[in-house]
């Protein structure tokens, strides 16, 4: 049976309506049941007319049969009913997971949905639920319906014909038994043929994904010629294994069907050798197969057994996850000034199964209303900084605090609201662009939002747009371009007047010529009233920080402000060398061809 | 395999004939051993009855004993009947799930990537694919079950008409209401089916925004908007679900008397029929056990036809793709003689994104010449047309206007494998396999055989990613993760690179290719192309003022025309839109 602890705790809230369910169809049961009995009568009846030679008897037998019409409507009305409440109980606890599931998601914080597969949420969050339904509102009442009917008809045959009810429990029980024995005698194979076909799938899904790469390698043949061969293997290989792991589809079946007829001609064994009442043979004939029925259903419903049993488990495993931060118990509203001084006290930070630290016995010190960037080559640690910054992510060791306050020791609604991040992957809700700047800031004024928009030179975007600052984003801001994008997310984090502003590369889908006016709009009116950290691997866009600290493998390598670092020959003078020196090289080598290429390279 | 031909109903007959191809027989057979499976568990439980009959109208145990040896034979055919079924359908529903997909990879090749227009090739993949496990399943299961309907139900009312014709007769219009109900209500079905899955629909594209924005929905508390979001989704769900089940709760009470309605009308003419003498009382049993027996075949199928709606619709999106017209037209044969470099050539070109008909075009007039083994530099600001211009020189799309020529022949006239010989394009947006590096460099050549380690290291070197990957412990059989996860988004440019440089391109393209790089690493990369460059033409499309300086010559691109065509110094001097666009760089310059 596909039943596990992890799924009572889903059906607990619904205990109500599932048990309505379960008498629902019991009593569906009990009404095909005692058709049973009632049709047993009328061949009884017609069989002892017949036997009699007396055809006035026959009409005895319409009175059973009236009655046996009667209960086969009650047992439609009865099925029809049962359909409703199912899916009511079924609803009502998909509401309440699905509720609790958001609420976890968001609990959980931006860092859970970068590490787990892209659409693994919403599988869990939407199929996942979905596939409660059934397994919920049909899947487990029919168990109980399984385990009590045929146990309550083996009682009855059993005041009959012990040796026919022996024959029908054993029939009953081999479904069970057989689906457990096959389990442990087929084991890691069976998962095997599962595994191996995910894989494949998984496969196919990876290769459609990156058709356009293939289109543009010439490699598509190639690619499906190999998809056709894995197919193939993967059928192979399977196929011995699929003969055997149906098997138990096959004994089950079979045991039902040999169950019901091996009753049936033993009853008639009995009968013929006197040891059974007429209508007892008869009521074996027609009840025997009731005591099946039950179990047939359940196995229609086995894959909504398998999937939802499936999905339990997933939604178990997402609700369990704990959140990277939590809200420390003692934590409370700190009194912060505007803007806010950042600490950072020798952090050091590993990310799990890394094996070097992110970040090590880094120290930074923001101070109010300033400008910090933090610079250095890929893999320095700039975004673990901002992570740490935001409490996206804990320090695994050191602190860093606001104003004096650890942020751990700060509520995380606070702590959010005092703060606001540009990013370089943006991410814009499906809406306007309007919508999307005004979210930020639903108290704002309309004044207040032009201002962000204009400052982040949004207005000059959206004049350019079919329906201006209306103009609808898409799915994930796909419709804007990148910078587009960045442009609109800077907007929102400017009319969210958070005082402090986090920019990860926020400039780095703008062209040069945007990104200076970006920059300048960051320096322009109200920056005083912000303390800014930027993080950049462009040299122009940090060149007017107060501060810069350039980190290297995890530490910082200097810190000061750039013009002091410039003369000081460090780290950050070299990484200004290597811009110069390369542009002034490039510039060189350019020039000796310019007189030969330019003639004859353009063709106008 | 090839997608059935264009405009072929995909759930039909015709649909159903293509997709079987050379399978039919294993159809065939399936449909016939469910007739043998459900014709032999209907025999035994008569034969069961008519024993059953005979001992209470006094026959003795031993004259039951043939009908005991019948009821085991069918017990044993019915058995082996089964099992043979099930593996054979399984056996074909796994040809028909390489087969859609086969067609679906064929499908997507061809349109691939302007007929995908703006959707994400990776949503695509998941929905296409949950789409092809619908339409398989309808050839490899639902068919079956539609055909069995077809012949198992008038065979077993003719066994029963051998029994009883009058009896016979009487269950038709029984049986007629079990195949029919579910007709009448499909309309209905079809638009319950169709709310419902819109508004899940709806409720996945928010879940999955939520998903995607937890930073942003967090960071700006708008937490308890966004549940109550879903919560009304969910309860507008939940609404429609109830309404459903009232009519599927109609097919399952159907469903679930049909064979007790047909033993009750069985045992009321049967009864009538042994009273005036017609029919044998040791045979009323054994009518109203085989009249139970008639609707099988019709349970089965309405146990399928509950999921039409999803198949229906699954079959419409399969076929949208399948049926797509051909964007690029791949059927050319030319070659472009020789191995070495080769110059590209945009003449008049004039194109338009489709979809985006009503604005200007997104390059008009565009003339270029770039000779063999020149190191060019397109600049712009966004949306100037340069991505464009690589899709086109790469032949993502062929121009609406003039002709882009690569070594003097038109892209269009050019065999695929030549093309991508002729023109590698190392996109914004680089994609890599989840699979090994070297199976992901291996890719990029027709003949993965003739490649040694030493050409794959070349390349990583060339793209300085060579250090990164023998600090692997796997190094070139190190798994890069679903989408490259495993790697930066620099470290993915770059060996999207070496895989473009392995690829043998005579003129490469690169797109943005080394935006995510930090500029040491960028002058790096470029170093070790210029020195490779040995017979291969570059144009590369860049914001940054290294890169662009890095270039022999600059083509400079505004609102989809050429503006400026010459050095840094040249543009500097003649192009008011190159000065703009890199004066704010040096100046940030210290």
């Amino acid at each position: 049976m596909l039943i596990d602890r992890t799924v009572f705790r889903f059906v607990a809230a619904a205990r109500g309506r599932l048990a309505g369910v379960v008498a629902l169809g019991l009593a569906a049961s009990a009404a095909a049941v005692a058709t049973a009995f009632a049709l047993a009568e009328v061949v009884t009846r017609v069989l002892a007319a017949a036997s009699s030679g007396n055809a006035g008897e026959l009409s005895a037998a319409f009175p059973p049969l009236a009655i046996a019409a009667a209960l086969t409507l009650t047992r439609a009305a009865l099925l029809w009913w049962r359909e409703q409440a199912s899916v009511q109980a079924a609803v009502e606890v998909k509401h309440r997971v699905r509720r609790q599931l958001v609420r976890h998601l968001f609990h959980l914080g931006p860092t859970h949905s970068r590490r787990v597969r892209g659409g693994s949420v919403q599988a869990t969050l939407v199929d996942g639920v979905e596939h409660l339904q059934a397994y919920v509102g049909f899947y487990l009442p029919q168990v109980v319906v399984s385990l009590v009917v045929p146990t309550a008809l083996v009682g009855i045959l059993a005041s009959r014909d012990i040796g026919v009810a022996l024959l029908v429990a054993a029939g009953v029980l081999s479904v069970p038994v057989a689906q457990r024995v096959w389990r442990r005698l087929l084991g890691r194979r069976a998962n095997h043929h599962w595994d191996a076909y995910e894989t494949y799938a998984a496969r196919i899904a990876d290769t459609i994904a990156g058709i356009v790469t293939l289109v543009s390698l010439g490699a598509t043949q190639r690619a499906g010629r190999r998809l056709a061969e894995q197919a193939e293997h993967l059928r192979a290989a399977t196929t011995a294994n699929l003969r055997a792991s149906l098997g138990v589809y096959v004994v089950t079946n079979t045991a039902m069907g040999a169950g019901t007829a091996g009753a049936t001609v033993l009853a008639a064994i009995h009968a013929a050798q006197g040891h059974l009442q007429p209508a007892d043979v008869l009521l074996v004939l027609f009840l025997a197969a009731e005591c099946f029925r039950p179990l047939q259903d359940l196995q229609t419903y086995w894959h909504e057994g398998f999937y939802g049993l499936s999905a339990a488990r997933g939604i178990t495993q997402l609700l369990d996850t704990p959140p990277d931060v939590a809200e420390h118990p003692d934590a409370r509203r700190a009194t912060l000034n505007t803007p806010p001084a950042m600490k950072v006290h020798h952090v050091g930070y590993r990310y799990p199964d890394a094996p070097l630290d992110a970040l090590h016995d880094v120290s930074v010190d923001i101070p109010a209303g300033s400008t910090v960037a933090v610079v250095g080559p890929s893999g320095a640690g700039k975004s673990t900084l901002v992570q740490l910054l935001l409490r996206d992510i804990d320090p695994a060791s050191g602190s860093i605090t606001i104003d004096g306050h650890d942020l751990r020791d700060v509520p995380l609604n606070q702590l959010r609201g005092v703060t606001a991040r540009v990013a370089q992957d943006v991410v814009l809700l499906n809406g306007s662009i309007w919508d999307n700047v005004r979210l930020a800031a639903p108290a704002a004024t309309r004044a207040e939002l032009h201002e962000a928009i204009r400052a982040s030179r949004v207005d000059e975007m959206a004049s350019a747009l079919p329906a201006g600052l209306d103009t609808p984003v898409g799915e994930r801001g796909n419709a804007l371009s990148g910078g587009q994008r960045q442009r609109v997310a800077l907007a929102r984090a400017l009319a969210s007047r958070a005082p402090v502003l986090v920019l990860d590369e926020a400039t780095s889908a703008l062209d040069a010529e945007n990104e200076a006016l970006v920059t300048q709009a960051l320096h322009g009116p109200g920056a005083d009233a912000r303390t800014t950290i930027v993080v950049a691997h462009r040299l122009s866009t940090v060149a007017s920080a107060d501060v810069v600290v350039v980190l290297d493998r995890g530490r910082v390598v200097e810190a000061g402000p750039p013009a002091e670092l410039a003369r000081t020959g460090g780290a950050w003078a070299r990484m200004l060398d290597i811009q110069r020196e390369s542009l002034r090289t490039a510039a060189r080598a350019t020039r000796p061809l310019q007189d030969a290429t330019h003639h004859d390279g353009a063709a106008r | 395999m090839n997608p059935p031909a264009p405009g072929t109903p995909l759930v039909s007959r015709t649909g159903l004939r293509s997709a079987l191809g050379r399978s039919w027989p294993i159809f065939a057979t399936c449909v016939l051993l469910n007739l043998v499976s459900v014709a032999a568990g209907a025999a035994g439980a008569a034969v069961g009855a008519w024993a059953v009959s005979r001992a209470i109208l006094g026959a003795s145990a031993d004259d039951l004993v043939t009908p005991v040896v019948v009821v085991a034979a069918c017990v044993a055919v019915r058995a082996g009947a089964t099992w043979l079924e099930a593996w054979l359908s399984h056996d074909l529903s796994f040809q028909m799930m390489s087969r859609v997909r086969g067609w679906i990879f064929t499908s997507l090749a061809r349109i691939a990537p302007a007929g995908l227009a703006r959707r994400r090739t990776g949503d695509v993949a998941t929905t296409t694919l949950a789409d092809s496990e619908a339409l398989e399943i309808f050839y490899a299961h639902s068919s079956i079950y539609v055909a069995s309907a077809a012949i198992t139900t008038p065979v077993l009312a003719v066994g029963l008409g051998i029994v009883d014709p009058v009896v016979a007769v009487a269950v038709v219009p029984v049986l007629a209401l079990a195949g029919i109900a579910p007709l009448m209500l499909r309309r209905r079905a079809l638009r319950h089916g169709q709310a419902i899955r819109d508004t899940l629909a709806e409720l996945a594209a928010d879940v999955s925004e939520n998903a995607g924005a937890v930073r942003e929905i967090v960071g700006y508390g708008i937490t308890a908007d966004r549940e109550e979001r879903i919560r009304e989704l969910d309860q507008r769900l939940g609404r429609l679900q109830v309404a459903n089940a009232r009519r599927a709760g109609l097919e399952t009470s159907v469903a679930g008397v049909v064979a007790i309605l047909c033993v009750l009308v069985a045992g009321a003419v049967g009864a009538w029929r042994v009273g005036n003498g017609t029919l044998d009382a040791t045979l009323l049993a054994p009518a109203m056990t085989l009249a139970g027996f008639t609707p099988a075949a019709l349970l089965q199928l309405i146990g399928v036809t509950r999921h039409t709606g999803t198949t229906h619709q699954a079959a419409q999106r399969i076929a949208a793709l399948l049926y797509a017209p051909t964007p690029v037209d791949r059927s050319g044969t030319a070659t472009i003689p020789g191995t070495g470099t080769i110059g590209l050539t945009a003449h008049q070109v004039g194109f338009t994104w489709p979809g985006t008909a009503d604005g200007p075009p997104t390059l008009q007039d565009v003339n270029l010449r770039i000779a063999p083994g020149e190191n060019v530099a397109v600049a712009g600001r966004s949306g100037a047309g340069k991505s464009t211009f690589a899709a086109l020189l790469a032949r993502f799309a062929d121009p609406d206007d003039g002709e882009v020529q690569a070594g003097g022949t038109d892209l269009r006239a050019l065999h695929p494998q030549a093309m991508a010989a002729a023109v590698g394009l190392v996109p914004q947006d680089v994609f890599l396999f989840h699979d090994t590096i070297r199976a992901n460099l291996l890719l990029a050549v027709s003949e993965p055989e003739g490649v040694d380690d030493d050409a794959l290291w070349h390349a990583l070197e060339t793209a300085q990613i060579a250090e990164l990957v023998r600090t692997l412990p796997d190094g070139l059989d190190a798994v890069v993760g679903e989408r490259g996860a495993a790697l930066s988004g620099g470290e993915r440019q770059r060996l999207a690179l070496a895989r473009a440089i392995l690829a043998g391109a005579r003129a490469l393209v690169l797109d943005e290719t080394v935006s995510q790089l930090d500029v040491s690493s960028e002058r790096d990369v470029r170093d070790a192309l210029a020195a490779d460059r040995t017979g291969r033409t570059t144009i590369v499309i860049a914001h940054r003022l290294s890169t662009l300086l890095g270039a022999e010559r600059i083509v400079v691109l505004d609102h989809g025309r050429v503006v400026g065509d010459g050095t840094h110094h040249e543009l500097l001097e003649t192009c008011a839109t190159y000065r703009e666009l890199v004066e704010p760089q040096l100046a940030a310059l210290p």
